[in-house]
């Protein structure tokens, strides 16, 4: 649940390795840093575990199933178990979702990817599902809020090493903390504005008027999402990944 | 009969109320918290309480925000100190920080994932101060 006072100064280049604090920036809208963070001390949380599962081939499935016959694909390959979860690790019994997945041995690197990106988006989407029913007794405005999704993908990809988060951010060109608080004034907070796209929802109107000048830090910017945190499609389950039963 | 249901309705509406303010309590994430305030032992991880201030001249301002699915959940602390930049660098270094220096005389410096935590320490130069923000990320 990110607060106004989360915001940071993203013009300052020693703020992009932070690993907390929130940014809005011309291509993808607001970003928490929180959420770029893909690194995590629970082996089955954090996008970078994720991909480690994945490359290092899980767990074997009769270790979660209790099965004479081990799964095959229709292909006839077998798979690895596989977990991935994100919850609210600080409250009694980390409420939360989590997916149980079989994935087919011996992918190429591209459809490691695909299936992690696919397991990543299932996961996120039902933990935000979750929040949004905690958000209906007034718990949290945090489900679906603009920044989530968003930020969720940016550390997909830097979980998995396609870009740093230095790297990542720069793409995304952070404006000013004034400019930011500006934003959020004019617009809300971000948990008010919700986003269930996993592509930014960008500010109707980046300028202000100073006593002097009319200042805009987007003016000159294409306010696209960089094609780096699109480079990759999910994959339908099925084919290279099935549900755990 | 009527004394029972609004007695029932009483307790009901009670038991409601302390659920409530239990949860809204677990997931408040307060910010610049004094350490003499009642918010500072209720709520701010013990973690961050065990950081070493280094000779502060402002009253240290704690903060926690839980985590949050991807979000790995961090605690932090900000005061100013009177102790020179160059021997806090010199300081951070030695117990193991990787520090960088960016614009304005500002270091950033990281510690190594230890026990499910990592620490990470910004150094702003002020006019006749150094600014301190020492975060604490992992599950909190």
């Amino acid at each position: 649940m990110s607060k106004r006072t989360d915001i940071i100064d993203g013009t300052m280049t020693s703020n992009w390795s932070k690993k907390s604090g929130l940014i809005y920036t011309c291509n993808a809208g607001w970003i928490d840093l929180g959420h770029l963070n893909p690194h995590n001390a629970r082996p089955e949380i954090g996008a970078g575990n994720l991909w480690k599962n994945i490359i290092q081939g899980g767990k074997p499935v009769a270790s979660y199933q209790d099965k004479e016959k081990d799964f095959t694909f229709r292909d006839g390959s077998t798979g690895f178990a596989l977990v991935y979860r994100q919850d609210h690790a600080g409250y009694p019994f980390k409420p939360g979702r989590e997916g149980k997945y079989i994935v087919k041995k011996n992918l190429n690197i591209l459809q490691k990817k695909r299936v992690a990106l696919s397991i990543f988006m299932e996961v996120s989407t039902l933990f935000e599902e979750f929040q949004k029913m905690l958000g209906s007794i007034r718990l949290t405005d945090s489900g679906f809020s603009q920044e989530d999704l968003v930020s969720n993908l940016i550390g997909f990809y830097i979980g998995i090493g396609d870009v740093t988060q230095v790297a990542a951010l720069k793409a995304c060109k952070p404006v000013s903390d004034r400019t930011a608080r500006k934003i959020w004034d004019s617009e809300g907070a971000v948990g008010e504005n919700k986003n269930k796209a996993w592509s930014p929802k960008y500010a109707s109107n980046t300028g202000y008027d100073t006593k002097y000048q009319c200042v805009d830090e987007c003016g000159s910017s294409p306010r696209t999402f960089p094609r780096i945190f699109q480079s990759i499609q999910p994959i339908a389950k099925g084919e290279c990944h099935v549900d755990m039963q | 009969m009527i004394k029972k249901f609004m007695l029932f309705i009483g307790i009901t509406a009670l038991f409601s109320a302390c659920l409530f303010s239990f949860l809204f309590y677990l997931f408040w994430n307060p910010s610049d918290v004094r350490p003499d305030t009642i918010t500072f032992y209720l709520k701010i991880p013990e973690v961050i309480k065990k950081v070493e201030l280094f000779n502060p001249i402002t009253s240290p301002l704690y903060g926690v925000s839980s985590s949050d699915g991807e979000k790995v959940g961090s605690t932090d602390v900000y005061y100013e100190s009177k102790a020179p930049l160059s021997d806090l660098v010199v300081e951070l270094t030695e117990n193991g920080a990787k520090c960088e220096e960016f614009e304005n005389r500002i270091f950033v410096c990281d510690f190594a994932w230890a026990d499910g935590y990592m620490r990470q320490t910004t150094l702003t130069t002020k006019e006749s101060s150094v600014g301190i923000q020492e975060t604490i990320i992992g599950d909190m």
